[in-house]
């Protein structure tokens, strides 16, 4: 298991070092870093859907909870709070 | 000295989040890993996604090299990001460039999109990602010890953790601009469409729909500048 766990390491530590070779003085064009830009928000939506489905276990739990978990977000409660209460509400509907 | 302290509650806002998700993963743990191993890979890995992803496939008694292998595709999104990370600290030395891309994770790069220009160097993405990397890795072993005295109903509902975490961090986004919004939908239609078409392998998924769909953000990018 160790054996197991330092080998995800090495698995994930090389794409998240790698772009430090790259980088240094080079100058990059305006759209890559546009781009770059739009990553996270993609990144985001990709995470979330389909895996919401099977987070819980049924689809429409998983649903609800993340409906939940934005109608929090959207009165802009913080992220500690957003996360715990959407926990507790997929509680009581299971 | 603002700038730190700015920086200091942007890792604990970051940390929090982390703090449900991390228990969740810890308590997931409990059955699979010891507590040194659940320490170790927190500490270790720092992904909660890869981490859950890990749990997922030990169970379902997955072999050693699939693991390491779905591991790996899944972070390669992680490529991209500190690429964007890297190129804020382009100024900085390459060995502080290593120290913070080691730490880049999805919640850490979303909040990298709001800090400020003069706030985009080593020392403040150091405090951030670090008060970050510190409750990830106290709050699983927490999780661990904690999940000996919780109902399997409380197991269970912490699976919804890293999604709320998620959706906390895109709507302040798209309350920015709807042009995030169309960006990480898309994303959301690409990757089911991926997944469902059974053909690319699940991590390979991930990384096509996030680009593609952020390459629909430059069109819109685009569009936008001519009218």
């Amino acid at each position: 298991m160790i054996m197991l766990i330092f080998a995800l390491f090495l698995a994930t530590i090389i794409t998240r070092i790698l772009p430090a070779f790259f980088v240094g003085g080079l100058q990059f064009p305006q759209w890559l870093i546009t781009l770059l830009n739009y990553i996270p928000y993609a990144a985001l939506g990709v995470l979330i859907f389909p895996g919401l489905l099977t987070a819980v276990e049924t689809p429409v739990q998983g649903i609800l909870g993340g409906l939940f978990a934005m109608i929090l977000a959207i009165f802009r409660v913080p992220l500690f709070f957003v996360v715990f209460g959407t926990i507790i509400f997929v509680y009581f509907l299971i | 000295m603002n700038t730190y302290r700015k920086s200091l509650l942007d890792g604990l806002t970051i940390g929090l989040g982390y703090l449900p998700v991390a228990v969740a993963f810890g308590i997931t743990a409990k059955p699979l890993l010891t507590a040194f191993e659940t320490f170790l890979m927190s500490f270790m890995v720092f992904g909660g996604a890869s981490q859950f992803l890990a749990l997922q496939m030990l169970s379902a008694s997955s072999s050693a090299a699939a693991i390491i292998i779905a591991v790996f595709v899944l972070n390669s999104r992680h490529f991209v990001m500190s690429f964007k990370i890297n190129y804020d600290l382009k100024d900085e030395s390459l060995l502080k460039k290593l120290l913070i891309s080691s730490y880049v994770t999805d919640e850490s790069f979303a909040l990298s999109a709001n800090v400020e220009n003069e706030r985009k160097n080593f020392i403040n993405y150091f405090i951030i990602f670090i008060t970050a990397y510190i409750f990830w890795v106290v709050f699983s072993v927490v999780g661990y010890m904690a999940g000996e005295i919780m109902s399997e109903e409380w197991v269970t509902a912490s699976g919804i953790a890293l999604y709320a975490l998620f959706i906390a961090l895109l709507v302040p986004a798209i309350r920015t601009h709807h042009k995030y919004l169309i960006v990480a939908v898309l994303g959301m239609i690409l990757h089911f469409i991926f997944i469902e078409i059974n053909f690319i392998p699940s991590g390979l998924a991930i990384i096509l729909a996030m680009v593609l769909s952020a390459m629909f953000g430059l069109v819109l990018e685009k569009r936008s500048d001519k009218v």
